[in-house]
């Protein structure tokens, strides 16, 4: 049979499609249109796109690597990050650069295009009773494939423009309401209607069981869902158990522990009681801040009231270290961490008195204090221990050169909870798409050449009045002998 | 570590069955004797399920689906790729493609072992069975594919053997008796013609063993045609798991983005098939291409670019 060496077959197809009537040669913008929705043509988007999304992947992302390593990128990288930018290809946003969404759309136009061509031909070849052939359901299947890879697209745009998605912390106990306020970032989809659920969820309990290596085998929120003050839904919700009501899905996403605080000024009132989000990578230690813009106290000397902050470190096992020197260091113990688990939990205070810098807004930043209009509290800086359920008195000068004293209490640990809150009624349509792109796909693939198999063996078997089995299991596969034909 | 799990004993039995017949599969390319080959085959057959009896002992040892971690994985790509080898080895009488074939099951193996994950618990990510969907298919699709390019690589080889067979031997009339039978019979026949001598000779004469460039374009095909549909449900499945487990089907987290690069240039290969000009030498770089692209994938995505899925790790 073939070899290489034999003269090239037949080219059944010197293009991809076969030219449309009326679109070659007429006008420059008919000649432009019959490229632009070549296969050729796609072949270029798709590997645009391919070189685009490559970079994503190497590149740190916006929104979906850490916020620091896409600073280090920039700082990194500026002239090359400036150029690209001017290009409509800013490094560090790719997926949301200008040229991905010309080249996506450019694609997406002739993929249009060539799905209603395609389309109207086939229904026209239909009505008019072409035959059945094996061909016919190829081109069936590649349609649908197309079609369906089309609305894919529009699935998700539906779904992202008319929903919405956003970031909720809620601690052990607490309640918190389905409205913008209640959300640490939010975004609303351009044409959602503004409309929140209002439902209330009830942060029952949070509970994350550790395994005999420290790591947590399970994270899990005990929630409730109210619905017009009515309780519809109590439901554990875990990575892979998402709480959904009407539209409206909580996923677990991550959790972290939030020491319960209080403070009281110099002249004993209250002046902070609140619960404080920590941050951490593992959980055996974790950092937060304390800001008390309202402290209501005035240094002596001084016109206006004073704030305090502090830089919190906690340790929910802390693990007293031995004492090395004994200079009469504030933190006269120092800890390390331990494990997850709340054995014995002590928070590092590293305090600082001045201004927290709220009112220029530089630093509204709930997990960073701005100690630059601070002094620290202890002269080398140094942090004191806070154990649990213990208060600690401090010091400031007061009047007539005499001291005031104020507390601050570790008064609970509960943890928070973080959640990914959103609405994409997008998603049953999605997975529809989903459904039909493989009907398609393997309708083109398999259908035709099986049908063609299948009518070939007949006409075998036919020929070989009968004796031919084994002639008609050693034919070539199909595809392969098709691909040779077309050749 | 210091007791050995017997899941990780079978491992090296089956890896050094396939060491063997790697071995045995070279010396066939030196020798060209069929006994080589078919001795060589036979250990991969003997190594066979001592690899399968190694996925099923860590799945007892970790109970859980073996598909949890860098190693299981590696470890089950390659079985997928052996799996396959075998197949086409019993019913099409190929054995060139062992080479390719051997030496990727071996590397994927020894990479499983250098990132020895030993058996334990899951990550709460991965307690899903849209997991157990999307790893399965991901891993068998990539088991799969790799063969696309396996025989792409030997079309791009068989090409040029046939160009120098024709330039040394001054005519067509010398390689007129390479032929091929048809489909199945193709890959076992196609006895090299008379090609010049030295060294690239002796390449050209081995591999003008191989089938006729067509049958393995054809093959090359057929595997874009079984894998290119299980790599797109496996992409789906995951999307459908994300959405489950983060609320969201679609990221553009590196190990998304690299499945969807995987995916564009197989679609892009599928164009290529239909496109004039583009269908023969093209089309076969761009399954090297997707080749490596799939190892990128599967290594440098989780081990040097973190993402949500950095957990494949460990
Ligand atoms: C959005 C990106 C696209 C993807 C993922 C895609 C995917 C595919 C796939 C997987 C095939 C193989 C099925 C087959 O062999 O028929 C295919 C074939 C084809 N595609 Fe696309 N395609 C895309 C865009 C386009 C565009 C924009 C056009 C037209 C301008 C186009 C025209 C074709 C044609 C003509 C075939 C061959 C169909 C046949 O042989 O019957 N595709 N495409």
């Amino acid at each position: 049979m073939a070899t290489a060496t034999r003269p090239p077959a037949r080219l059944t197809r010197p293009t991809a499609r076969p030219p449309r009537r009326g679109a070659r040669g007429r006008t420059s913008l008919g000649r432009f249109w019959h490229q632009y929705t070549r296969m050729r043509t796609a072949i270029y988007f798709l590997m645009g796109i391919l070189g685009i999304v490559l970079i994503g992947t190497f590149v740190p992302q916006q929104f979906s690597s850490a916020d620091q390593k896409v600073t280090e990128f920039v700082a990194a990288h500026q002239n090359l990050n400036d150029l690209f930018t001017h290009l409509g290809l800013p490094l560090t946003s790719v997926f949301v650069s200008p040229l991905f969404y010309v080249l996506l759309a450019s694609l997406y136009i002739a993929l249009l295009s060539c799905v209603i061509t395609r389309g109207r031909a086939l229904v026209g070849r239909t009505l008019r009773g072409y035959p059945r052939s094996p061909q016919y359901w190829g081109e069936w299947g590649s349609w649908l494939f197309h079609t369906s890879f089309f609305l894919l697209v529009v699935a998700v745009v539906f779904g992202k423009a008319t929903g919405f998605d956003g970031i909720m912390t809620i601690t052990e106990g607490q309640r918190v309401a389905e409205t913008p306020a209640s959300y640490d970032t939010l975004q609303e989809g351009m044409l959602f209607d503004g409309r929140h659920s209002g439902y209330v969820v009830h942060l029952n309990s949070f509970r994350a069981p550790l395994q005999s290596n420290g790591m947590p085998s399970d994270f899990v929120s005990n929630m409730t869902l109210y619905d017009s003050g009515r309780p519809v839904v109590t439901k554990d919700v875990r990575v892979n158990e998402f709480l959904g009501y009407n539209g409206v899905d909580f996923y677990q996403q991550d959790y972290g522990w939030a020491p319960h605080l209080l403070v009281r000024n110099p002249a004993g009132e209250v002046v902070s009681d609140t619960d404080i989000q920590m941050i951490s990578d593992n959980k055996t230690a974790s950092t937060g801040v304390l800001k008390v813009p309202d402290y209501n106290y005035t240094l002596p000397g001084q016109s206006k009231p004073t704030q305090i902050g502090a830089k919190l470190v906690l340790y929910p096992d802390a693990q007293a270290l031995p004492q090395v020197s004994g200079t009469g260091n504030a933190l006269n113990v120092s800890y390390a961490p331990g494990t997850a688990a709340a054995n014995n939990p002590v928070l590092e205070v590293q305090l600082f008195v001045g201004n927290l810098g709220l009112d220029n807004g530089s630093s509204q930043d709930v997990f960073s204090l701005d100690t630059g209009a601070m002094t620290p509290y202890y002269a080398s800086a140094a942090a004191f221990a806070l154990p649990l359920h213990q208060t600690t008195t401090l010091q400031l000068p007061a009047a007539n050169n005499g001291t005031a004293g104020f507390t601050i209490s570790f008064v609970d640990l509960p943890q928070f909870s973080l959640f990914h809150v959103k609405k994409d009624n997008g998603v049953p349509l999605v997975y529809t798409t989903f459904i039909l792109t493989m009907v398609g796909l393997l309708t083109k693939l398999y259908l035709r050449p099986f049908l063609e198999r299948r009518r070939r063996r007949r006409r075998t078997v036919l020929q070989a009045g009968g004796r031919g089995g084994s002639q008609v299991l050693e034919s070539p596969p199909t595809t392969v002998r098709e691909e040779v034909l077309t050749r | 570590m210091t007791d050995t799990p017997l899941s990780l004993t079978l491992f090296g039995v089956a890896v050094a069955f396939y060491v063997a017949a790697l071995v045995g599969f070279l010396a066939y390319i030196s020798f060209r004797r069929r006994r080589v080959a078919d001795t060589a085959l036979a250990l991969v057959a003997l190594g066979w399920p001592f690899h399968v009896a190694a996925i099923l002992t860590r799945a007892f040892e970790a109970g859980h689906w073996p598909l949890g971690n860098i190693y299981e994985y590696s470890t089950g790509i390659s079985f997928v790729v052996v799996t396959t080898f075998l197949v086409i080895s019993l019913r099409a009488g190929q054995r060139l493609l062992g080479v390719p074939a051997m030496i990727l099951a071996i590397a994927l193996m020894a990479v499983a072992y250098m990132l020895y994950v030993p058996p334990g618990n899951l990550v709460p990510a991965l307690h899903s069975y849209w997991l157990t969907i999307h790893v399965t298919s991901m891993a068998t699709a990539s088991g799969l594919l790799v063969f696309s390019s396996f025989f792409a690589m030997f079309f791009l080889a068989r090409r040029w053997a046939d160009g120098y067979a024709l330039a040394t031997a001054g005519g067509a009339s010398r390689v007129g008796g390479v032929s091929g039978g048809g489909g199945a019979a193709v890959m076992t026949s196609g006895g090299g013609g008379g090609v010049g001598g030295g060294a690239g000779g002796s390449l050209a004469g081995a591999l003008r063993k191989l089938p006729s460039a067509r049958t393995l374009d054809g093959w090359s095909f057929r595997f874009v045609m079984i894998g290119f549909p299980v790599w797109t449900f496996g992409v789906m499945m995951g999307a459908v798991w994300g959405e489950h487990a983060w609320g969201r089907y679609w990221g553009w987290d590196p190990k998304e983005t690299f499945s969807f690069i995987v995916w564009v240039v197989f679609a892009i290969y599928l164009h290529a098939r239909v496109t004039y000009g583009w269908r023969e030498t093209r089309a076969a770089l761009i399954t090297v291409v997707g080749l490596v692209a799939i190892f990128a994938d599967l290594y440098a995505v989780n081990l040097w670019i973190a993402g949500l899925h950095s957990y494949a790790r460990a």
